[in-house]
Formats: structure tokens, C-alpha cells, sequence
């Protein structure tokens, strides 16, 4: 390749990049190359959202304290990938004030390992209290640690969760972790009859009812024993036992409770 | 009913991956694929886990 030929190229990129973030609002004007890494950063989040054009690791843990709002939206046009999206930090982080983060993704993902929990550790900054994904999960195999250690979380809502992909049950890819000690944890919605191996809400007291009988509805029919573990206190119907067990699903935990103290 | 194990009081009944005071059988599943340990054990594999 030529020096003239490559001298083209970096002129049409520089070109790109101006009118690139232009598009979000902020004035490039005639400086050179090395004044575009700060106007990037003058680039507003919230809003529009953050448009991230590749498969993105730790987003959330390295840069955390550039999000100064309450709500936050990310929209990944071309990711596939959710692994790490936004783990939480290992130790206390008094700077993060984000209570709701919206993701939209057009794609069909494939894995969402650890996608916002944590892996292991018992001290975490657990300022966000809803989730909105916005996001196809029909072919994601695994969910390993998604929401672990999410203490303050207590919704999950946007396109009820597909698990109908997710086949395996050691370490990962498996639904091991998904929602432990995730404890304020209310409202989450599944699709019926994808739920196909061990998932486990034992930690997880507060779910409401609506939540409770999505999780039943999203139980498929097993020709292996596999096991939904509710919390020693979750009230449950004898017909949503009754139901699991004809569908091959054996029932750990939770306490059978007539329709009148189910419903209140 | 048959289906249904309740461990006795300081056990939890376990299949070596999941723990619970009562165990509700689905149609695939067996007695035999469940045992007894005491609270203790359980919660030292509890703190580990965490």
C-alpha cells in the first residue's frame, strides 16, 4: 500500500470519526486528530443512549464513574455477546449513583456470563434497582452468574427471558448463579416452557405473585429430573406443585399455602 | 403424600447440588436420589459457595 493510498485512508477515517460525533451533539470544529478523545468524552450519556459497535467486556466495572446519572441506556447495534456487560465491583464503590440501566440489543445474544453480577466476594455497591433488557435471549446459552450478588435489584422487566437455549448444567454455560443473593429481587418474567434444566430463586424471598407464576409457566416439560428451588418462605399453590411435578420438575423449598393467604 | 420429603428438624435433605427443608418429586425424580445432612454441614458449604 502506498503512502499516498495510506494518507487517503487516514484522511477519509478522521473524516468519519468528525462527522460521527457531530452526530451526537458535540462541535468538532477544525482541530486536528489528538483534540477528538475529548470531544468524545463531551459526548452526553442518557438520553439517546450509548451506541457501543462492538462486543464489549467490563463497561461497566473500568468505567463506571462516567455515568453520573440515575438512568442509564445502552444500545448495542452489533453485539452478540453480553458476558461481563456490567459486573459489579468487588468492594464498596460510593460513586456510582445508577439506579435503572435499559439495555437494547436488536441481536439475537449467545451468552450473557456474569452479565451484571458478580462472581464471587460478599460486599458490593447495590445502587441499581431495575433492569430493562430490551434484548432477544432465545439463543443464549448460558446465564452463569447473570444477576449474583445484585443486592439491591428488585426488577427485571422489558422481553420476558427465552432459556430454552440453555442446555448445560456444570459450571458454564448453565443457569448456576443466575439469581443467587439477589435478594430484594420482586419481578422477573420468563417465557413459557423454556426453562429446561436446574434454576434455582432460593435466595430470593420477595418474589411477587406474578413473577412466582411465570417461573411455573416457563418450566417445559423434562424427561430428566431437574429441580426449581424456591426460598424456605416463598408461598406457592398445591396446583403449581402439582403442575411442575407432571412436567418432570421436582420442587425444593417454598411453603404450600391455601388461595386465600396466596392472593392476600 | 409420597412425593414429598420433609427433613427432620436441624437436616436438610439434598441431591449433592441443591438443599431444602422440603422436597416436592417431580415424576422423573426418586427418593433414593436424596439424603439427609445436618444444618451445620449446610452451612459451611453455604459460606463457601458465597
Amino acid at each position: 500500500m502506498s503512502i499516498a493510498t495510506e494518507i487517503t485512508r487516514l484522511q477519509t477515517a478522521k473524516a468519519d470519526i468528525k462527522s460521527a460525533i457531530e452526530e451526537k451533539g458535540v462541535e468538532v470544529g477544525n482541530g486536528t486528530i489528538d483534540t477528538y478523545a475529548e470531544k468524545v468524552r463531551e459526548i452526553s450519556v442518557g438520553g439517546e443512549g450509548i451506541n457501543l459497535i462492538d462486543y464489549c467486556t467490563y463497561i461497566g466495572f473500568e468505567n463506571r464513574n462516567i455515568f453520573g446519572t440515575p438512568e442509564v441506556t445502552l444500545n448495542l447495534p452489533n453485539v452478540t455477546k453480553l458476558d461481563y456487560l456490567f459486573p459489579m465491583p468487588t468492594s464498596k464503590n460510593t460513586n456510582t449513583t445508577i439506579e435503572h440501566i435499559t439495555i437494547n440489543c436488536p441481536n439475537q445474544i449467545t451468552s450473557a456470563r456474569t452479565m451484571f453480577g458478580v462472581e464471587s466476594g460478599n460486599d458490593y455497591d447495590n445502587k441499581i434497582k431495575k433492569i430493562t433488557l430490551n434484548v432477544d435471549t432465545s439463543k443464549c446459552t448460558g446465564f452463569f452468574n447473570a444477576f449474583k450478588n445484585m443486592r439491591g435489584l428488585e426488577v427485571i422487566d422489558g422481553t420476558p427471558l427465552d432459556l430454552s437455549s440453555v442446555v448445560g448444567t456444570m459450571y458454564y454455560p448453565s443457569l448456576n448463579g443466575m439469581f443467587d443473593y439477589a435478594y430484594a429481587l420482586k419481578e422477573v418474567s420468563f417465557v413459557e416452557n423454556t426453562i429446561k434444566i436446574n434454576i434455582s430463586f432460593g435466595n430470593l424471598p420477595n418474589l411477587n405473585n406474578k413473577t412466582k407464576q411465570s417461573i411455573f409457566d416457563g418450566l417445559a416439560t423434562v424427561d430428566t429430573a431437574q429441580t426449581l428451588t424456591l426460598h424456605a418462605n416463598t408461598k406457592i399453590l398445591q396446583s403449581q406443585v402439582d403442575s411442575a411435578n407432571a412436567k418432570g420438575w421436582t420442587v425444593a423449598g417454598g411453603v404450600v399455602v391455601s388461595e386465600e393467604e396466596y392472593y392476600g | 403424600m409420597d412425593n414429598v420429603l420433609i427433613a427432620r428438624e436441624g437436616y436438610i435433605y439434598t441431591n449433592g447440588k441443591t438443599y431444602a427443608r422440603i422436597i416436592r418429586l417431580g415424576v422423573n425424580d426418586s427418593v433414593d436420589n436424596w439424603h439427609e445432612i445436618t444444618e451445620e454441614e449446610y452451612n459451611e458449604i453455604s459460606e463457601v459457595a458465597e
